[in-house]
């Protein structure tokens, strides 16, 4: 009797404890995604403050760096367009026309990034991109 | 004609595969003949593919561009070991690898499991070549490296300019060695659970395979994760980025596996549970390689997107999963376990390793796979941020470590003897002085949870240390030299694999932690003959000079790092500039002081000046040791076994 009560006690943490790490789970889950939008998306959706992922093309002569590392440049998905704003060092794929993915939040109207992502080869565009681009 | 060559050969292997599977299972003859037959194709299986693979490298060796594969990934001028590595730097020749693999596998299967009843061995075999069959039709319908073109053209498109790296000769062969390895633990279960005659005998066999491949899987991970930190990642070494999630899952079940598997071995307790880590743990490989070949994420290791070979590969993993969990659920023993529970035994502690390392997978594979099922749904893309990760991960951790040096000092029945529970009350007094002494010394009032998960760490390793000692260190001994000797000449060998490899881990999470909260980085613009501080070191720009490489420049940034005013050493970062391609890479440099890195990343290059990251990473080179100790214990703990045998046996 004794042995079984220890073991339902056992068996019941066990079920306490992994109910528990799925919620922790899932709220960190929900706490932690970065949506991904298009240029075009931004313009329908609110995103104040929030961490995001914008992702197209870099606009042909739209980077302009001024001092202390900070660069800005626009991304387009050749329908709407969105000022990035960047302190920091591009990545070398980094290139005009090229696709690109810049992580951050907007504020008062700026999209300051803290991320840049570019593409790994010239072959190939982040798939994010790709299709940001073709549905327009 | 090297294509045709090349096809035939492919033909003929999957032939032989057909025939193998034949004469294993479904042909009724008898055993002897059945396994003198199936070993027999087996072997040429083996040498089939073999020859193919070898012929698709003479390819590359000699550029010859007939080959469309050959034309899209290699050019003339590129150096002649990146040509014979190049082979698995696609899909096509990477696909290839992956089978050579599994056959060769296969062929090892055959040549030393000789003491294995003939029984048993067919149905491996069986399951093995069946693999090898659907991974062969996969090759010749949908990836073929030997696809022709015409005309010929004079030269090839080039690698993928990222992968033009050593790390590109190591870690793919090591990696492939670890997903496919599991693949002969799978067959093994799969046989078992066929020949539903399952014993201890059984542990003996898969013992080895699932130690090959965990070793060989954990040295993969690590040097690709070495690889990202100094190529592609800025000196990131781990960033949840999905491919790597993808070799994490079987590392983390195969982890678990390890672990139960001595359960099954010593007391013959959680056989289905046994066999069915065996089964998940291959079946995240098939996942992996699904996940990275089918082109539905973006990453380094995509080589190409083409939706009929992630449907392909899909169908292969369906297959493979469906059946041997169908078959797992048939053959559940019936025979109810006997259970005497009790908490403090080595078995119970076993048990919470697997849960906890099954609820880390259970993270790890729900994070990854979420944002592809919404995105198939929903449309929505989404990104899971490194931080989900992060958070669970850090409780997890700690239960574990603070478990983990505990249940190897259990018995598997009885009471725990005194010494034991002495044992661990002395790591416990040490580790809490030591996370006083830190606290005091690196942070003074302000808690750091990082403080935390380094005490945890050296909780880990001053435990497995102690239970080193000799069962016996009372002597009555005067002199504290001729003790301390003796309880070094006396040390416990039998353990010192395992309590390496838990070492390993401690310091594994103190490089994690430390290096995470003690980084120090700054971007900075530098001109010739400046000076920039990190730290405690001072980094003098010096200038930049070039060379000429193979098939690329170098641009290299010379600065001189000064500790205290006294030059250390220097540190060269360099820009490569790759002609046929256009591509640049950033090769970082490194300067190694202690356990610590000091790392620069050039961005932009001017004349005069230059934009660079450069960073201080503390302990840093802990991460890679504590992994290599892992490795180095469990070589270690197997070396020393075989030794106990033979010197049983004498």
């Amino acid at each position: 009797m004794n042995k079984k009560i220890k073991r339902l006690i056992f068996v019941l943490t066990i079920l306490f404890t992994f109910v528990i790490a799925i919620g922790l789970i899932i709220r960190a889950l929900e706490e932690n995604i970065i949506y991904f939008y298009s240029p075009s998306d931004i313009k329908e959706i609110q995103t104040s403050n929030k961490l995001i992922r914008i992702g197209g093309l870099v606009k042909e002569n739209s980077l302009t760096k001024a001092d202390k590392l900070i660069v800005e440049f626009v991304i387009t998905d050749n329908l709407e367009e969105i000022k990035v704003i960047y302190q920091g060092i591009l990545p070398d794929l980094f290139r005009e026309k090229q696709g690109v993915i810049a992580e951050g939040s907007f504020k008062l109207d700026k999209f300051i990034a803290t991320k840049i992502l570019a593409k790994h080869d010239e072959n190939y565009m982040p798939k994010e991109v790709y299709e940001s681009i073709r549905n327009k | 004609m090297i294509g045709l060559y090349g096809n035939l050969l492919l033909y003929l292997a999957t032939a032989a595969a057909l025939a193998a599977i034949i004469y294993s299972k479904v042909l009724r003859i008898k055993v002897d003949r059945k396994y003198k037959y199936s070993s027999f194709f087996i072997v040429a299986q083996f040498l089939f593919i073999f020859f193919s693979y070898l012929i698709l490298t003479y390819a590359y060796i000699t550029s010859d561009f007939s080959l469309l594969n050959v034309w899209q990934n290699s050019e003339l001028n590129k150096p002649l070991i990146y040509k014979i590595t190049g082979v698995w730097g696609n899909h096509e020749g990477s696909i290839l690898l992956w089978v050579l693999i599994l056959a060769f596998y296969s062929f090892l299967v055959v040549v030393i499991d000789r003491d294995v009843p003939k029984k048993n061995i067919l149905n491996v075999l069986f399951v093995q070549s069946s693999i090898t069959l659907a991974f062969l039709l996969f090759i010749i319908f949908t990836s073929n490296p030997f696809t022709l073109q015409h005309p010929v053209p004079y030269d090839g498109v080039g690698l993928n300019s990222l992968l033009q790296d050593p790390g590109l000769i190591i870690h793919p062969p090591l990696l492939y060695m670890g997903y496919v390895g599991f693949s002969v633990v799978f067959s093994y279960s799969i046989a078992a659970m066929l020949d539903k005659d399952l014993n201890n005998v059984w542990t003996r066999w898969v013992q080895k395979w699932v130690y090959l491949s965990w070793c060989t899987l954990t040295l993969g991970i690590t040097i690709g994760s070495w690889w990202a930190y100094y190529e592609l990642g800025w000196g990131g070494w781990w960033f949840w980025d999905p491919v790597e999630n993808a070799s994490l899952l079987p590392w983390i079940t195969g982890t678990a596996l390890m672990h139960s598997l001595i359960i099954y071995r010593s007391i013959g307790r959680h056989k289905d549970w046994t066999l069915l880590l065996a089964i998940l743990t291959f079946s995240f490989s098939l996942m992996g390689t699904f996940l990275v070949r089918s082109g539905i994420l973006t990453s380094v290791h995509s080589f190409a997107s083409d939706p009929q070979r992630g449907l392909w590969i899909l169908v292969i993993m369906s297959f493979f999963v469906i059946c041997s969990l169908s078959i797992f659920i048939i053959n559940l023993s019936e025979n109810k376990e006997k259970n005497n529970f009790f908490i403090f035994r080595k078995g119970t502690f076993i048990l919470f390793n697997n849960y906890l390392l099954m609820l880390s997978c259970f993270v790890v594979f729900f994070g990854t796979i979420y944002p592809l099922l919404l995105e198939s749904i929903t449309n929505e893309v989404i990104t899971v941020g490194p931080q989900y990760f992060n958070t669970i991960f850090i409780p997890i951790t700690f239960f574990l470590a603070l478990l983990m040096p505990i249940g190897p000092n259990l018995p598997w029945k009885g009471h725990v003897n005194t010494q034991a529970i002495n044992r661990i009350y002395m790591s416990a007094i040490l580790t809490i002085s030591l996370v006083i002494i830190l606290q005091v010394l690196i942070e003074g009032q302000t808690f750091n949870l990082s403080i935390f998960i380094i005490s945890l760490g050296g909780w880990i390793i001053i435990n497995s240390l102690v239970d080193l000692l000799p069962n016996n260190n009372r002597r009555e001994d005067k002199n504290i030299v001729d003790l301390i000797l003796y309880n070094i000449k006396n040390i416990n060998i039998q353990k010192i694999g395992s309590r390496i490899s838990h070492v390993g881990f401690g310091v594994l999470i103190i490089g994690v932690a430390a290096a995470s909260s003690y980084s120090e980085q700054k971007e900075i613009k530098i001109s010739i003959g400046e000076i920039s501080d990190i730290n405690r070191y001072s980094l003098q720009y010096d200038g930049l000079s070039s060379d000429i490489g193979d098939n690329y420049d170098d641009l290299l940034l010379s600065f001189t790092i000064l500790l205290d005013n006294k030059k250390i050493g220097e540190i060269i970062p360099k820009k490569r500039f790759f002609r046929n391609s256009g591509d640049i890479t950033t090769e970082a440099g490194i300067f190694r002081h202690n356990t610590s890195h000091v790392f620069i990343t050039v961005g932009e290059v001017q004349e005069n000046y230059i934009y660079a990251m450069i960073s201080y990473k503390p302990f840093v080179r802990m991460i890679w040791l504590g992994s290599f100790l892992m490795v180095i214990g469990l070589v270690g703990s197997v070396l020393i076994r075989i030794q106990f045998i033979r010197l049983t046996h004498d």
